[in-house]
């Protein structure tokens, strides 16, 4: 063993290096423009847009899905689940090709997710907002929740005081940003949310969470 | 009948006061009114169908003062002057002689009633022309003057009217009328707060027939020094902070102006900064405004607004209307880690990657301390590594301040799953920072 590691690292002298500008993710500003957002958490800039007239994003870091149509997206590795929020319809989207799919939420659908492969809805209904797998109710949400995101590790929703981060054994990190409006993947750890005309970055790493303000638009 | 012809064809002469446009003819008498013993009454006439000759006036007190130019087929204007200084009725002719037949005969009257005298003090002045100057005012702020107004006559002297008319105000307790013993004297005072965005100043002040016309203007004031303050004192690159305005005293005027950010890197390899910026705007500048009466001034609309300290060392200024106000320094630093991975799921590579940024821009010496699945340090010593000259000339092109996302790899033969993970410290100007334990998956 050590002679294979004395060998290893005997190549380590030539180590190479690349340097590039960070890329946080992608962010839908105020005017439907898709920008880039370059730059480390709190120190960032934006650049160009890559699309405009969007009104629904969620990009990870393998893919970025962009709508003109208010809908909610939820990433699956290379795959999304598309609920449109006007004709309530519910589509997968693979490989370039959308299929429609029988769903009854029994309410007004706030956020999708993808758990272990089956998908996962927070559905307002009966005055309460309920987070469902399948017909299951598998957790519920303050009454007054909304926005709301569901996130592989918890969920996060707003509320008139707060933008509350709550994690699944319920601690919750709580931002003090109130009239938040639409909740947007926008990249790997981190959310957009927007009040009014300005656009924050929600980092949801556990352990990091951190809010900042988002450049609306280049100098 | 010629004779009687001609005499015909003659107008009638007669006598018109003239108010601007207005002409009222004038009867067998005119009454000047009551005047304040030693004021002037002035009049001004026309005389018509009298020709260029200018009538007379005899009688004590009134005078002509003045005759204008004559223009055929209209009448002749004058103005016939009345100033008095004993209490009295006062009469006189007035005659025009130009014409044989036909001409005026108008009795002029005129009543001279005791005045008061009236004192102004400093800091407002009078005229001869009984103009009062209240000087000059800034908008938005109180100017009062104090007057005195006493009875220099022999006899009591009621006062029946004592006011102030058009931007003035005043006087405040002392109601009407009153009576002043002779020789006795009344202060009061007269004010004005000149309305923002108002030049001049206009009013008159009234005591019983006598009228003052005053003056003054008004200009929009400085605004009080503001003062700067942040949500911290404590600042450091990648950080956003909120500003906030606020006067030390109230705005008498609404205001408007702009707020700057200026930036001096410490680190020589670059000049600027463009992530420090107000965030709202994008922007190094951001509008403000003040309202009349506010101390607290809004940034963009808002009661604060936030500025992004960057990722460069250096000295961020904030500058209002173009002036320094306040320096932030902002310290160089060790290498800030955002985030750091290590993956082995290249063949052949152990790949790691850092994202951060270094403020003082020398970054480049590191070392790699790998450790083996056991938890030993794999050779005698972690591998050293310099990239300053691949920083530079990263740096030299980056447009987003000092962050970076650095992949580093190392080739590898044999089982590179033996190598558990690695620890990476990475050196600049300010010191050493360390990823921590990198697990290789």
């Amino acid at each position: 063993m050590r002679s294979f590691l004395a060998t290893a690292l005997s190549l380590c002298a030539w180590a190479q290096t690349g340097l590039e500008t960070p890329r946080i993710g992608t962010m839908l500003d105020a005017n439907g423009a898709v920008r880039p957002v370059y730059g480390v958490a709190g120190s960032v800039t934006v650049g160009e847009p890559i699309a405009t007239g969007i009104l629904s994003i969620a990009c990870s870091r393998k893919i970025c899905l962009k709508t003109d149509i208010a809908a909610l997206l939820a990433l699956d590795e290379e795959a999304a689940f598309v609920y449109f929020q006007e004709s309530k319809q519910l589509a997968r989207w693979h490989a370039g090709q959308l299929d429609s799919i029988d769903f009854v939420p029994g309410g007004d659908v706030l956020s999708l997710r993808v758990s272990s492969g089956v998908l996962e809805f927070a559905v307002r209904r009966d005055g309460g907002v309920w987070i469902m797998r399948g017909q299951d109710v598998i957790d519920s949400l303050p009454d007054d929740a909304g926005p709301v995101m569901l996130l592989t590790n918890g969920v996060l929703f707003a509320n008139a005081e707060a933008l509350v981060l709550r994690r699944p054994d319920g601690t919750e990190v709580r931002f003090d940003i109130k009239g938040v409006e639409a909740l947007f993947f926008i990249g790997e750890g981190y959310v957009q949310a927007r009040v009014g005309l300005s656009t924050y970055a929600l980092r949801i790493e556990p352990g990091r969470e951190q809010i900042f303000l988002l450049p609306e638009a280049p100098p | 009948m010629a004779l009687m012809l001609a005499l015909a064809a003659r107008a009638q002469p007669f006598l018109v006061t003239i108010d601007g446009n207005n002409q009222s003819r004038v009867g067998d008498t005119y009454d000047y009114g009551k005047v304040a013993a030693g004021d002037i009454k002035d009049v001004l006439f026309g005389a018509c169908n009298t020709g260029n000759v200018p009538p007379t006036v005899r009688g004590v007190g009134f005078s002509i003062s003045a005759v204008y130019g004559y223009v055929p087929g209209q009448c002749l204007r004058f103005t016939v002057r009345f100033s008095a200084t004993q209490p009295d009725s006062y009469s006189a002719g007035l005659y025009s002689t130009s014409l044989q037949v036909n001409t005026i005969n108008v009795f002029l009257l005129a009543l001279v009633l005791p005045a008061p005298s009236l004192t102004v003090f400093p800091v407002c002045t009078v005229d001869s022309q009984r103009r009062i100057d209240f000087g000059s005012v800034p908008a938005g702020t109180l100017r009062l003057c104090n007057f005195s107004l006493q009875n220099l006559n022999a006899q009591p002297l009621v006062i029946a009217t004592i006011a102030a008319t058009g931007a003035f105000q005043g006087p405040q307790n002392l109601p009407t009328p009153f009576t002043l013993a002779p020789q006795e004297a009344k202060t009061f005072t007269i004010q004005v707060t000149p309305a923002c965005g108002t030049n001049s100043l206009s009013g008159t002040l009234i005591v019983n027939t006598q009228n003052y016309t005053l003056t003054g203007t008004s200009f929009v004031p400085a605004l009080p020094k503001p003062t700067l303050t942040f949500d911290s004192n404590n600042f450091a690159s990648g950080q956003q902070h909120l500003l906030t305005m606020n006067l030390p005293a109230q705005a008498p005027c609404g205001a408007d102006g702009s707020v700057g950010l200026t930036f001096v890197p410490a680190a020589s390899a670059v000049t600027d900064d463009p992530t420090i910026v107000f965030v709202a705007v994008n922007k190094r500048t951001v509008p403000f405004h003040v309202n009349p009466g506010s101390t607290q001034v809004l940034l963009n609309g808002q009661p604060s607004v936030v500025f992004a300290t960057g990722s460069t060392a250096g000295k961020i200024g904030f500058t209002i209307n173009g002036d320094t106000s306040t320096t932030l320094a902002i310290p160089p630093a060790t290498i800030s880690i955002d985030t750091a991975t290590a993956s082995n799921q290249r063949l052949g590579n152990l790949d790691i990657e850092i994202i951060g940024y270094d403020n003082t821009y020398t970054a480049g010496a590191m070392s790699f301390a790998f450790l083996d699945t056991g938890g030993k340090p794999i050779g005698l010593s972690a591998i050293s590594a310099d990239f300053t000259s691949a920083f530079k000339t990263y740096f030299t092109n980056q447009k987003s301040g000092s962050s970076f996302l650095m992949r580093v790899s190392f080739p590898v033969t044999g089982d590179q799953k033996q190598v558990a993970s690695v620890q990476v410290t990475l050196t600049n100007a300010a010191g050493q920072s360390q990823t921590g334990a990198l697990t290789f998956q």
